[in-house]
């Protein structure tokens, strides 16, 4: 061997240590952040709980202060379920509020079913562009008394963003609430997420908490009966959700420092959102886009504010079944973070920014846009080390012990967070399946999104955009078909 | 072993542990809790049992000069015995009952009229229940301080006037709120005037929750709201202002008046134009034609929909004007304010249609066409 490929076969060799223990480093400050995450969440949940017992919101629907809500629900090739979708929106529990549905040009006959249904005729309201939007070809009320608080909005094919811009725009109260056409809201979810404008009017945004609605009874647009789906997939999303929502968000929630509110489900001012210019049509992130954006602008004008969360449940949601769309979700959710990342970089370790720039940026740019890319180099890494004979054995098995079990912990932890607050899962049975599930979501699960994400970037890169098809069976044939 | 196989190992060691630990303990905490509840649930129906025959039990009479005490001496009685079982407990079995007993009493308060309202509060005092809330309300915690005083109003303690009037000025909001509750149950309306005099910077939640329960006392909280109105604290003034547009009493519109002539702040304004609107008496109407030219847009606009919804035809001129010079919101805020006016309103604007101007004819077609369906 000559002393050229000595060398070489030398440098490999270091920098192929120098990786791993950049991993290790990497993992250490990864997992004390999420230690964090989960003591941080605790506290704050563990606060709201006992807030919570304190004020009840259902006062709301007895006092005329109560401010009224525009409800934004976009819709596009619904026709299966748009009717009884509405309806359940009709029937929530609030005092003033309007439900503005937005037709962004379906190609099916979504429309003609809510004119059948609901006697809407074409109304000569006048169409206010308060935030760009694509051209609206009819606004639709309904002769029927008892349907007095419909809007029905016929525009153009623009995509959800674009559909809620019009909604913003047609919207006539101060708060707006936004939401996925196929959501499931609890009968209280209004009161719920109206309540932090109204105990602090710094708040701007809210975010509510999105659960799993597989395998769970539903009647007539509502959850009768929390239950686990009898599939593995719809359990790990579980899993996964606590993690996320009752664990990440609710930290960030307690440090002002929250990125994401969910499309599902948000409150936004509605002043506010036509000051920042209503949602980005050319994301597909365009949520989390949003969120970022109104950290941006107020802090930018040194305002105080809030964007806050709610940890009870308010929102359902149907979780995919089959690997193709739940990979096609994940892959959508890689691209629109990372968009909104980019189009943010400069608040990225910006002291301007605050807990924004320093703390939260950061952590999604390093740990959930990048984690994917240094976890699958570390498993390469690993196998290449293997076979150069540079591996030292007991090290890389402790440390892959250790990166299992501190995922394990993690989950557990999240599943702890849901049994000390709302404990929507009453059956001890359902709480050792989320544990077992906390357990074997690292083994196998949790690499296939760590894939699912990193194609998420190549797609990126190769400029695919859109959301792909989202197939969904709905949530009354689900119940039939169990 | 080297360095770093040390420092994994123990976090291994350190996750691995609380991994089990939670695990098992979630699990085992949860059939303990169910176990728990089974027994305070067995615990609760007993003294719910108890305790509703002695609150309901017939009394004897008493004799015509028996002492007003004596009444008391016959509630005591009634529990002599459960106070004799209590006695016999040990320390944390005597915690966990009357923690059930006080919890059996605060719920029979939520329900209870008439003399047996009367015995239940005796019961609550003879417990030493009200000081064990008294000492609550000082307490670190906030949960604890907002528990405390929420239980003092549902039993009508008046013995923690004191302490529940000292609860309003408490640095956590909830605590505040449950002692304004409190104070309203005890007291009654006459609390408005002490809650009004200390409270500062009410959230539009305390103020949605006061609002329900002043709302009970209609045409008695208005002497109180009219004071709230002198209160130094912005947040307290604007609240009076709206519950008097809310409970719609003729006697606050000179007041309003008045407030609005001397108080230049613009969003205060509006909320008096609002309440004066809700009330619909016609001595606001010259104000109104006044801020229906005030530069303010908000208040501007607010004074033309009151004008509207006064049917205060005499403005029509007015409001004709301000359809001519406003811009698009002001036009469209106008045409429904003259529509409101009735047939003379109507015809009014159907002058207004002109060919070739398609905004005011679209903003009329709008304005008929909400008032076709209203």
């Amino acid at each position: 061997m000559g002393i050229t490929e000595g060398t070489v076969v030398e440098l490999l060799q270091q920098g192929l240590q120098g990786y791993f223990y950049f991993v290790t480093t990497y993992f250490l400050v990864v997992n004390l952040v999420y230690t964090l995450f989960i003591v941080m969440s605790y506290r704050e949940i563990l606060r709201q709980v006992r807030h919570g017992s304190f004020s009840d919101h259902r006062i709301l629907v007895q006092s005329e202060l109560t401010p009224p809500i525009s409800v934004l629900a976009p819709a596009y090739n619904e026709s299966a379920t748009i009717v009884q979708s509405v309806k359940s929106l009709l029937k929530l529990n609030y005092g003033k509020y309007e439900v503005v549905v937005i037709n962004d040009g379906s190609k099916d006959d979504t429309l003609q079913q809510l004119v059948q249904e609901f006697g809407l005729y074409r109304s000569k309201r006048l169409y206010r562009p308060y935030v760009q939007a694509k051209p609206v070809r009819g606004i639709y009320r309904s002769m029927l008394p008892e349907y007095g608080n419909l809007v029905v909005v016929d525009k153009e094919n623009g995509g959800k963003a674009d559909a809620l811009n019009v909604g913003i725009n047609v919207a006539q109260h101060p708060y707006v609430c936004s939401i996925d056409a196929d959501s499931l809201l609890e009968d209280d979810a209004l009161q719920k997420v109206i309540k932090p404008f109204l105990e602090d009017d710094t708040v701007i945004a809210a975010g509510g908490i999105v659960r799993i609605a597989n395998g769970c009874e539903v009647v007539n647009g509502r959850v009768v009966k929390v239950g686990l789906s009898k599939k593995l997939l719809p359990i790990f999303q579980v899993v996964e959700y606590f993690r996320a929502f009752l664990s990440g968000r609710m930290a960030w929630h307690s440090v002002n420092g929250l990125l994401i509110i969910s499309g599902a489900f948000g409150m936004f001012r509605r002043a506010e959102l036509i000051e920042v210019g209503g949602y980005r049509h050319d994301t597909v992130g365009e949520d989390m886009e949003l969120v970022v954006r109104l950290h941006r602008v107020k802090r930018e004008q040194r305002k105080p504010y809030r964007v806050a969360f709610v940890p009870d449940p308010v929102c359902w949601t149907e979780a995919p079944e089959q690997v193709s769309i739940l990979s096609r979700q994940r892959n959508r959710w890689q691209r629109g973070l990372f968009d909104t990342l980019r189009i943010h970089l400069r608040m990225l370790l910006n002291p301007r920014y605050g807990v924004v720039g320093m703390a939260a940026m950061p952590y999604f740019f390093f740990v959930e846009l990048l984690g994917p890319v240094f976890e699958l180099l570390g498993y390469i890494v690993t196998m290449v080390m293997l076979v150069l004979g540079q591996l030292n054995a007991p090290m890389a098995f402790l440390f892959f012990t250790v990166a299992l079990v501190y995922g394990v912990m993690f989950s557990v932890g999240a599943v702890l967070l849901e049994e000390i607050s709302f404990q929507r899962y009453p059956n001890p049975k359902d709480l050792a399946v989320l544990i077992a599930f906390g357990v074997l979501e690292n083994f196998g699960y949790r690499q296939l999104t760590v894939w699912w994400r990193i194609k998420g970037l190549i797609d990126y890169f190769r400029g695919k955009t859109g959301w792909g098809s989202m197939t969904r069976k709905g949530f009354e044939l689900a119940k039939v078909s169990m | 072993m080297s360095v770093e196989l040390l420092i994994l190992f123990s976090l291994t060691v350190v996750a691995t542990v609380f991994v089990v630990v939670v695990s098992v303990g979630l699990v085992v905490q949860k059939a303990l809790h169910v176990r728990r509840e089974v027994r305070r649930k067995k615990l609760y129906q007993e003294y719910a049992s108890l305790f509703a025959e002695k609150l309901l039990e017939p009394l004897p009479p008493l004799p015509p000069r028996a002492k007003t005490s004596a009444i008391f001496e016959q509630y005591e009685n009634l529990i002599l015995p459960l106070k004799q079982r209590l006695a016999e407990l040990s320390r944390k079995q005597r915690e966990e009952h009357r923690s059930v007993m006080r919890m059996v009493l605060i719920d029979f308060a939520q329900d209870l009229r008439g003399d047996a309202t009367d015995r239940l509060v005796y019961y609550f005092y003879s417990f030493k229940f009200v000081e064990d809330h008294i000492k609550m309300i000082g307490s670190r915690h906030w949960w604890i301080r907002a528990q405390a005083a929420r239980d003092m109003g549902l039993v009508r303690a008046r013995k923690s006037l004191a302490a529940l009037t000292a609860a309003l000025e408490d640095p956590h909001p909830d605590v505040r709120n449950q002692a304004m509750r409190s104070l309203l149950a005890i007291v009654g309306v006459e609390a408005l005037r002490t809650i009004f005099r200390i409270s500062r910077n009410m959230t539009r939640w305390s103020q949605i929750e006061l609002s329900t329960h002043i709302v009970q006392f209609k045409r008695e909280a208005v002497p109180y709201l009219l004071e709230g109105l002198l209160s130094p604290d912005k947040t307290v003034m604007a609240f009076c202002v709206e519950l008097l547009g809310e409970i719609g009493f003729v006697d606050a519109v000179e007041p309003l008046l008045q407030l609005a002539r001397t108080n230049d702040d613009a969003d205060l304004r509006i909320r008096i134009v609002e309440s004066l609107g809700r009330i619909g008496d016609e001595r606001s109407v010259p104000l109104l034609r006044e801020f229906a030219r005030n530069p303010h847009a908000p208040l501007r606009l607010k004074a033309i929909d009151v004008l509207g919804r006064l049917h205060s035809v005499e403005s029509i001129p007015l409001m004709v004007e301000l359809f001519r010079e406003g811009d698009f919101e002001q036009k469209l805020t106008t045409a429904r304010a003259i529509l409101k006016c009735g047939a003379v309103g109507k015809e009014v604007l159907e002058t207004f249609r002109v060919v070739g101007n398609q905004i005011v004819n679209q903003i009329l077609d709008e304005v008929f066409e909400e008032a076709q369906w209203a």
